[in-house]
């Protein structure tokens, strides 16, 4: 494989992680959140700085980035998560802004603007790709825990879900951790996955591609979010006008979509393992019927 | 002669549930004509449909011709409805909504002297001119709801529900109302879950139930019918 | 000569928040009807600021045709960014989160056009003004910061006489409450959200010229939108009142703070304020002076 395709594959690999945090949060509480970013920030800079400042190989640093976004998490959700639809977007851009300010202001120790050079690029691609296979394991079946159908119950009639006795606030709180910890994971991989990081990578264009690939796929699809992750990060890639061009392009197709189909390009519509057979199945019958007639 | 208004197999659908089958009705020119029926049998469905407020399949003819389509086409032909619930606006004053009202209004040399009538049809609304619509009484707010309508100088006037949560009394003085704007020549669609009042100033009424009518007749007709008697007026032994 | 300083960063300060102003009361014209935070806003500034330097490059004119260009152009763009991106969503009865991630991709669409078209280099416009700054008394307050100051205080007083005085303007107002009981009057619900739009567009058009002239102008211009955005908050969503105090404020304490401890901590402390408004007080301004400005403060 060349390595222009391996590096192309290890980012794509880096932003579906990133997605399915956000597809977690947006799908299960309904919750628009710009503070992903702030979450992938703080993995990034988390790793990155424990090994340049403190010779911490990247498990070590991830692990802390993971603990520092839970424990952010904690206090953000904790505030924020109680705020409805624009505010809670307004609150957690106010977040991830907080989180790049703070980067650049603290330049002694986070190289402020300048970013965090020297980090070794060793993330692979086996690795990339098992961290997001067991992120997908994880979200595809969060949705049938006991956790994930009061959630969606929840996102569905938050009302009617606190008659029955669920404690909405807790849950969210709960999704919101768990998409943090995402977030905070595909942060570290990015950073080893470049030789340097710098605050304006987790600005506010990289919270909306990650919004608008959810919303691309459709909020209630697994398989939309992925294969929207895949075919939005792959796509300016495979367009080889100008660099430019590419993201008007990528902009166009994205508005033309949501105005023609609001769903989301796949609606509710899952691959399973068992839809898989009976299309084989049904496939074959057809063919055995056309055999006979 | 063909009807002031008229409906022919009128159906609306809400996505795949049909609200409304086959609906076929006329109204003549000063008339006061009643649908009575229960929560949900399809009345504020049929008042947007001549309204204008929503899309139907069969046909609507207002004064031999199809009737206005959409809504605010409607209002401007003459066509008002004043909708259940009030729904006045709250956040403007009393004399904002009135001006809103005459938004229709084909001649506006006339608005002072219609809104000089509606103030002195209800003093309090004078006295409330500039307080914010959403503080008035409920009975004060379908005083401003009529009043609103009638600012645009309506021939036809759809009211629907005019007596919900309204005390007792003043039930009474809208009734008294509507039976005066029959006087002066406007033509009434009065859709009522209070059967008896609307029956007794009817001159012509309907009977819906699941979205079709199942009874018309006269309102002293339907008043002294069995089935009506048991199923809307509450009387329980004939 | 400390209380000079002040007084400078005073004014300063005030024609800074009078473009915020503009901005979040466009901003909040359009959420008070539809209920959803228009990003697209921004886009309509940056295109106003490229109209403004096009028209007055090439023609050579003075300050006030610029003006009424930009005025134009920018209502007319709002129009049109609601005829094509919002009115199919809103006759499809779509959430209103897809309005909100629609307007974004349209900003970031509008974004990356301009930067592929013209480059993402800045433009400077010639000077509109005969005198760049004037020194009274030993101030020295630019010129087109009390142009700036002046026109958004015309323009916020013609907005108020439209929106109180016009028939179109209290249907406007009425719209913020209820889009489907105005149908019933007569009036044409979508012709009130048009106008709504119009009105946005222009207040932004003009924005746009004045960032543009003390900015220079370059594809993120349109990012200044967030500044609206923070103001509209602190305002109480949806009040046109509470958005032109908060913008005031927010200007104010972002050139002081800019000015006695340092830029860098400016936006910090904007969406600090932001935060615990939101946290304490989510009407807003509007909510702590118990203000009613004839839109509603909805609470999401």
């Amino acid at each position: 494989m060349s390595s222009y395709l391996t590096s192309v594959l290890i980012f794509t690999g880096i932003n579906l992680i990133a997605v399915l945090g956000m597809f977690l949060l947006m799908g299960l509480t309904g919750l628009l959140s710009f503070g992903q970013v702030g979450f992938m920030a703080i993995g990034a800079y988390a790793a990155a700085l424990g090994y340049t400042k403190f010779g911490l190989p990247f498990g070590i640093g991830l692990l802390i980035g993971i603990v520092i976004s839970l424990l952010v998490g904690l206090v953000i959700g904790t505030v924020t998560l109680k705020l409805k639809n624009d505010y809670f977007a307004l609150a957690t851009y106010g977040f991830s802004e907080v989180i790049k300010n703070v980067l650049i202001y603290f330049s002694s120790f986070t190289g402020g603007s300048m970013g965090v050079f020297g980090i070794p690029a060793s993330v692979t691609l086996p690795l990339v790709a098992v961290i997001f296979l067991v992120g997908l394991v994880i979200t595809r079946n969060f949705k049938v825990t006991k956790l994930g159908r009061n959630s969606l119950a929840i996102r569905n009639d938050e009302l009617a879900a606190q008659v029955m006795g669920i404690n909405v606030f807790k849950h969210k709180l709960s999704v919101f951790l768990l998409s943090a910890v995402f977030g905070s994971v595909a942060g570290s991989l990015l950073a080893f996955a470049t030789y340097y990081i710098e605050p304006n990578l987790f600005d506010w264009n990289r919270s909306i591609s990650l919004i608008v690939i959810v919303f691309f796929g459709g909020i209630n699809s697994l398989t939309g979010a992925v294969t929207a992750g895949l075919a939005l990060t792959l796509l300016p890639e495979v367009l080889h006008f100008g660099a430019e061009w590419r993201m008007v392009i990528y902009t166009f197709i994205i508005i033309v979509t949501m105005i023609f189909r609001p769903t989301g390009l796949f609606g509710r519509w899952e691959i399973s393992g068992r839809q898989m057979m009976d299309w084989f199945r049904n496939r074959g019958q057809r063919s055995a019927a056309r055999g006979r007639g | 002669m063909v009807a002031y208004l008229s409906l022919h197999d009128v159906c609306v659908s809400y996505g795949r549930n049909q609200v409304l089958h086959n609906i076929s009705m006329n109204v003549e020119k000063g008339q006061i004509v009643t649908v009575i029926g229960a929560n949900g049998a399809g009345k504020t469905t049929l008042i947007n449909a001549i309204s204008g407020a929503l899309r139907y399949s069969g046909q609507i003819r207002f004064k031999d011709s199809p009737a206005p389509f959409p809504a605010y086409k409607a209002a401007r032909a003459g066509i008002v409805q004043i909708p259940e619930g009030r729904r006045i606006f709250p956040n403007i004053s009393v004399a904002e909504n009135l001006t809103l009202g005459a938004y229709a209004l084909k001649d506006k040399s006339q608005f002072a002297s219609r809104l000089e009538a509606v103030y002195k049809l209800f003093p309090i609304l004078e006295e409330r001119k500039d307080q914010a619509g959403g503080s008035l009484s409920g009975g004060e707010q379908q005083m401003l709801a009529i009043s609103r309508g009638l600012m645009s100088d309506p021939e036809l006037i759809l009211l629907d529900e005019p007596s919900l949560g309204l005390a007792p009394l003043i039930i009474q003085e809208v009734f008294e109302l509507i039976k005066s704007l029959k006087e002066q020549g406007m033509t009434i669609v009065l859709v009522e879950q209070n059967a008896k009042m609307a029956l007794e100033i009817a001159d012509w009424a309907y009977v819906l139930e699941n979205g079709v009518f199942v009874a018309e007749g006269s309102g002293k007709e339907l008043l002294a019918d069995d089935v009506v008697r048991r199923a809307y007026l509450g009387v329980k032994e004939v | 000569m400390v209380k000079c300083l002040l007084l400078q960063q005073i004014i300063n300060g005030l024609s800074l928040g009078s473009v915020y102003a503009l901005i979040a009361v466009g901003f909040a014209l359009v959420f008070s009807i539809l209920k959803f935070s228009n990003f697209s806003h921004g886009s309509v500034i940056m295109l106003s600021a490229y109209l403004g330097l096009w028209f007055s490059n090439n023609f050579n004119v003075g300050l006030l045709p610029t003006l009424l260009v930009c005025i134009l152009g920018g209502g007319t763009l709002a129009v049109i960014i609601e005829k094509i991106g919002f009115k199919p969503i809103r006759d499809k009865e779509g959430p209103l989160i897809y309005l909100f991630v629609v307007s974004i991709a349209i900003s970031m669409f509008l974004q990356y056009l301009m930067t592929a078209l013209l480059g993402g280099r800045f433009f400077i416009y010639k000077p509109l003004l005969k005198t760049s700054a004037w020194r009274v008394a030993g101030l020295t307050i630019p010129v087109v910061n009390l142009a700036m100051l002046g026109a958004s205080v015309i323009a916020l007083a013609i907005l108020l006489y439209v929106l109180y005085r016009t028939t179109i303007g209290i249907a406007i107002r009425a719209a913020s409450t209820d889009l489907f009981t105005p149908n019933l009057l007569g009036i044409n619900i979508d012709l009130v959200v048009s106008v709504t739009f119009f009105i946005s567009g222009a207040l932004a058009g003009i924005s746009g010229l004045f960032l543009g002239m003390s900015l220079n102008v370059y594809p993120q211009l349109g990012g200044l939108v967030m500044k609206a955005f923070i103001a509209t908050v602190i305002g109480g969503l949806g009040s046109l009142g509470g958005a032109v105090i908060a913008s005031f404020m927010l200007g104010l304490l972002e050139t002081m703070i800019t000015a006695y401890i340092g830029g860098a901590v400016t936006p910090m402390v904007s969406f600090a304020v932001m935060i615990l408004f939101l946290l304490f007080k989510p009407e807003g301004v509007a909510g702590l002076l118990g203000l009613s400005s004839g839109t509603t403060t909805q609470k999401l």
